[in-house]
């Protein structure tokens, strides 16, 4: 489903992916953890589309197609979906027209008839009740005053709306408290399907115990130095990433 | 004779010509007739404002006038037919129609009938004698400082009269539609007045639209007295693409405990300026004024807005709002005066622009003058650009670049419109927007 391969990727000079490579099949969720600042996050926005970076190097591709020559919104119309680390806040446009704009632009790309409003709003209802989001936030703006959990649970609702084929989730959990962390994981867990497949980027083993992963990887200076399954996750969570700093130091 | 043809030659070359025509008018001794002998003195003093003029200086109105403005008072006998014109269909309301500055019966319609209340002519009311027209016409005006105010009283025929006795609540809104006719190249004068009684109630909404594309300069004045726990809202919309030059006076005057809002949505117009001075003469009383230019081509729009708290424990809002593409130019000039004894004032303003284009302009400039101590006033303008993460956010949806900026385009300027209380009215605006948003 998707293939990255030897991406290098700088900004303003940068270089912060350097030969990162990754391969996705279908059905299957990857975590990708590690200290901060070994380019995590510039990896979740370069797949979503981010023009402030340069990709000097490698390619990425997603169903057969150069995913890095698409516009951000083809790629959310192919099925990529980037749930944001700080979903940004839009005054004045309510999350009712958003989505539907949203929903019905996926659509038409699918070759689906739009959406009536009856018809929207049924499968908005469903959809909240889905990731508990209270359903009076749907006139609000778009997580204009939101809480941070509420921000969170909003980007989740946003996949669920979506139904992307490739879902990247970029610490969505940081700054949840327990209860919206299992909304959330939750959220994810009624979406998995043989179909589809998550990339999950995190910082805390805590998420893991409720999305349980089939691959985990360790990113660590622009790239991937660690993979294994879902029991290193528990090893880092113990040991931290010291030892796997000095083993990559070691080698270099 | 010569001594004022001078003064005014110093002025402007066309005021020879509006003093001749002037002279050729008839006067009689009604209150309309009256005030126009000293309004004359004073616009020949005044002249046409240029830009050297501190609360002219972004909008070249002089211009326009050596360009050759020379006819102040011809009629147009020019049919004009319902047809042509947006009379606000989905609104069941009472409608006056003028064409080019004068009354048409047989455009008009008036449903609302009540003993006392009065909406119609001014022209018509001012020869009856009608007594709040006596004792209200020209006492808001202040033709001693403003030129077109001035110009506007020595010259005005017509123009709407609306009078609610207390206590009544007119049940469906007054629409004044101005209508200018096409190949006009000369000053239309338009006059309008309303008195509102004691606890009363009454919306206005006034649209400006002009039948082709044509080089008339419209010089409105409108007078507004809203009485003691009354309530009034004011609608001014500018949404006709063929919209010319106008400058527009509104003047109004509010009593003990009452609400006075104004919403002027400016979506065209080759120079539109807006100079609304409201008087909070009463205690407890509140004052929004509310406007959104949204302007593409080499539109001007200019707003002045002076909110006089006179008296204690009153509230005033000023929203006002740019969206400026193209080569169009937004100017707000919005002006607070609290009065020493108008202790427990709140009054607040702000001004926003949004800068779709490098040639596009806006100046803004706020002016608090406060002489009471215990007052809360706040001012505050931002001017830039729509943010990118937004943008970014949105297209990661899906939307493409376009809709994105056009869905934030339409959230930023919507504020301004959802004020609107007459819900249908607000629906057709933000249609209006829309389409001129994607147009």
């Amino acid at each position: 489903m998707l293939n990255i391969d030897n991406l290098h990727a700088s900004i303003n000079g940068k270089e912060i992916l350097k030969g990162f490579g990754l391969e996705v099949k279908p059905g299957e969720v990857h975590a990708i953890m590690g200290p901060n600042g070994t380019g995590k996050s510039t990896l979740a926005n370069i797949l979503a589309g981010k023009e402030e970076y340069d990709v000097t190097d490698g390619t990425v591709t997603f169903q057969g197609k150069d995913l890095l020559d698409m516009a951000p919104e083809e790629r959310a119309r192919e099925g990529v979906f980037l749930a944001f680390q700080y979903p940004v806040e839009i005054p004045g446009v309510s999350i009712a027209n958003f989505m539907k704009a949203s929903l019905n632009e996926v659509r038409k790309h699918r070759e689906l008839q739009p959406l009536d409003a009856v018809e929207f709003l049924k499968i908005m209802k469903e959809k909240m009740r889905f990731v508990e989001i209270d359903e009076k936030l749907m006139r609000r703006a778009v997580n204009e005053g939101f809480s941070g959990g509420e921000k969170k649970r909003n980007e989740i609702f946003q996949m669920a709306m979506l139904e992307p084929t490739l879902a990247i989730l970029d610490e969505t959990d940081s700054g949840l408290d327990i209860d919206a962390l299992r909304i959330v994981a939750n959220g994810v867990n009624k979406l998995r399907s043989e179909n589809n497949a998550f990339i999950v980027i995190t910082h805390y083993q805590r998420l893991l115990d409720y999305i349980v992963p089939d691959f985990v990887h360790v990113m660590y200076n622009g790239r991937i130095v660690k993979s294994g399954g879902k029991e290193l996750a528990l090893e880092l969570e113990a040991k931290g990433y010291d030892w796997i700093k000095q083993e990559v130091d070691a080698t270099v | 004779m010569t001594m004022i043809s001078e003064t005014v030659n110093a002025i402007h070359p066309t005021a020879q010509a509006f003093y001749e025509q002037w002279e050729q008018l008839q006067t009689t001794q009604t209150p309309m007739g009256i005030a126009r002998k000293p309004a004359m003195d004073s616009f020949t003093q005044l002249g046409i404002p240029n830009t050297r003029h501190e609360d002219w200086k972004y909008t070249n109105v002089a211009a326009q006038f050596k360009a050759g403005l020379t006819d102040i008072t011809s009629t147009s006998t020019k049919k004009v037919d319902a047809s042509q014109l947006h009379l606000f269909p989905f609104l069941k309301a009472n409608r006056l129609v003028f064409v080019n500055g004068h009354f048409s019966p047989t455009l008009s319609d008036v449903i609302d009938e009540a003993e006392g209340l009065v909406i119609g002519s001014l022209a018509q009311h001012n020869e009856q004698g009608h007594m709040a027209l006596r004792d209200n016409y020209n006492t808001l005006a202040s033709n001693d400082k403003e030129a077109f105010s001035a110009l506007n009283t020595a010259f005005a025929q017509d123009g709407a009269f609306i009078y609610v006795p207390a206590k009544m609540e007119v049940a469906h809104p007054v629409i004044i539609v101005h209508v200018t006719t096409e190949g006009l190249s000369g000053v239309i004068n338009s006059r309008s007045l309303v008195v509102t009684g004691r606890s009363s109630r009454l919306d206005v909404i006034e649209s400006h639209q002009y039948l082709g594309n044509d080089t008339a300069f419209g010089n409105q004045l409108l007078e507004i007295v809203v009485g003691d726990n009354g309530s009034v809202n004011y609608h001014k919309i500018m949404t006709d693409a063929n919209i010319g030059k106008h400058v527009g006076n509104l003047v109004a005057k509010q009593g003990n405990d009452s609400r006075f809002n104004t919403y002027v949505v400016n979506l065209a117009g080759q120079l539109v300026r807006n100079n609304m001075v409201v008087d909070i003469d009463g205690k407890n009383s509140e004052a929004g004024f509310y406007g959104l230019y949204s302007l593409d081509g080499s539109s001007q729009a200019d707003n002045h807005v002076t909110v006089k708290h006179n008296e204690p424990h009153c509230e005033s809002h000023q929203l006002f709002k740019g969206l400026l593409d193209d080569k169009s130019t937004g100017v707000f000039n919005g002006r607070i005066y609290v009065k020493e004894d108008a202790q427990k004032t709140n009054a607040f303003q702000s001004n926003k622009t949004i800068l779709l284009s490098d040639q596009a302009n806006t100046y803004t400039k706020p002016q608090l003058e406060i002489f009471a101590d215990d007052v809360k006033c706040s001012h505050g303008a931002t001017m830039g650009q729509i943010d990118n993460t937004m943008v970014f956010y949105l297209r990661a949806r899906g939307l493409d670049e376009a809709q994105a900026r056009a869905m934030l385009n339409q959230a930023f300027a919507a504020d301004v419109i959802e004020k609107v209380t007459i819900e249908p009215l607000k629906e057709w605006l933000l249609n209006q927007l829309t389409l001129q948003l994607t147009r």
